[in-house]
């Protein structure tokens, strides 16, 4: 009589908690662009040189290439959506190639901000920032010079 | 529930882009000289305009010897962008012991320039000396440093 009610309430709350541990994704994991990573205006020399653009939007130069003027200067931002308080990991290409008037770019080390993992929140909504650098050779052509690259996710 | 539906990975493709622009160079074609003169006992001046117009207080100015000339450089960089002028100033011009100041420089254009279609365009200098009394005679030189600097 109770005890055996007893024991059926413990064996319904164990097997409700089973359930909900093997239940799959209710939400599809998503990754948008909000908007796209920029180098803004650069100065080509005789001396090759790279430029660094960070999750924050920080611009940084090394070696002959010199900085021309910031606008439009950005780090790109991604909108990363699914399960809430679901962790997720970003996986990031390992190099792109910018190319415009027959000049080429390579843009390599790609960083984010969160790096490597995330988690969707109560809200299930994430922001991702990627930075990455860019490697400006000597005496590179003069021209606006574009190209694209993925950026994937995926439930942990 | 099971959601078979729910996809756990997913890809976006984004664009990236940079902008690689010529650098802005300056070469010197013509020398500021401020031709053949004559101090008297009173400390004066001579001033080239950028046209290479000489005028002068407290000097003969001498109609032997090179003509005044005003200063031109070759700007050379991306068509369109405009560029900021600075020059050095005064400097000192030399003939053995003696010295004498060159200042007040003014250019054309002012205060910066425009490249045209081609990414060119000329810059005049002109600059006013300083001439002692009595001042020594010789032959003065020396050198002043205009830099251009994009926008």
């Amino acid at each position: 009589m109770n005890i055996k009610s007893f024991i059926f309430i413990v064996v319904g709350t164990a097997l409700l908690a089973i359930l909900l541990a093997r239940a799959a994704a209710a939400l599809s994991v998503l990754v948008t662009t909000n908007s796209g990573l920029s180098f803004g205006q650069l100065i080509a020399t005789p001396v090759p040189g790279t430029v660094t653009v960070t999750p924050a939007g920080a611009r940084i130069a090394s070696g002959g290439v010199a900085l021309g003027n910031g606008l439009g200067v950005a780090a790109a931002v991604f909108t990363v959506t699914g399960d809430p308080n679901a962790s997720y990991s970003i996986t990031l290409p390992v190099a792109a190639t910018l190319s415009g008037r027959g000049s080429s770019m390579t843009v390599d080390t790609f960083t984010s901000n969160p790096s490597g993992s995330g988690n969707l929140g109560a809200r299930g909504t994430q922001t991702v920032a990627v930075g990455a650098t860019l490697h400006v050779g000597a005496t590179q052509r003069p021209a606006a010079h574009s190209g694209t690259y993925a950026i994937s996710v995926s439930y942990n | 529930m099971l959601s078979a539906g729910a996809a756990t990975a997913a890809e976006d493709t984004s664009p990236v882009d940079a902008e690689i622009v010529a650098a802005i160079s300056i070469t010197n074609t013509v020398g500021l000289n401020f031709g053949q003169l004559a101090p008297t006992a009173t400390a004066g001046s001579v001033t080239v305009s950028t046209v290479g117009g000489r005028t002068g207080t407290n000097v003969t100015l001498l109609a032997t010897g090179d003509p005044a000339t005003a200063a031109s450089f070759d700007v050379a960089g991306e068509p369109a962008f405009t560029y900021s002028i600075a020059i050095a100033s005064p400097i000192t011009i030399t003939s053995g012991a003696n010295t004498m100041s060159v200042g007040t420089f003014v250019t054309d254009p002012t205060p910066g320039g425009t490249l045209d279609g081609a990414g060119a365009d000329t810059l005049l200098v002109g600059a006013t000396l300083s001439v002692g009394a009595n001042q020594a005679a010789g032959a003065y030189t020396g050198e002043f440093t205009a830099t251009v600097v994009y926008n």
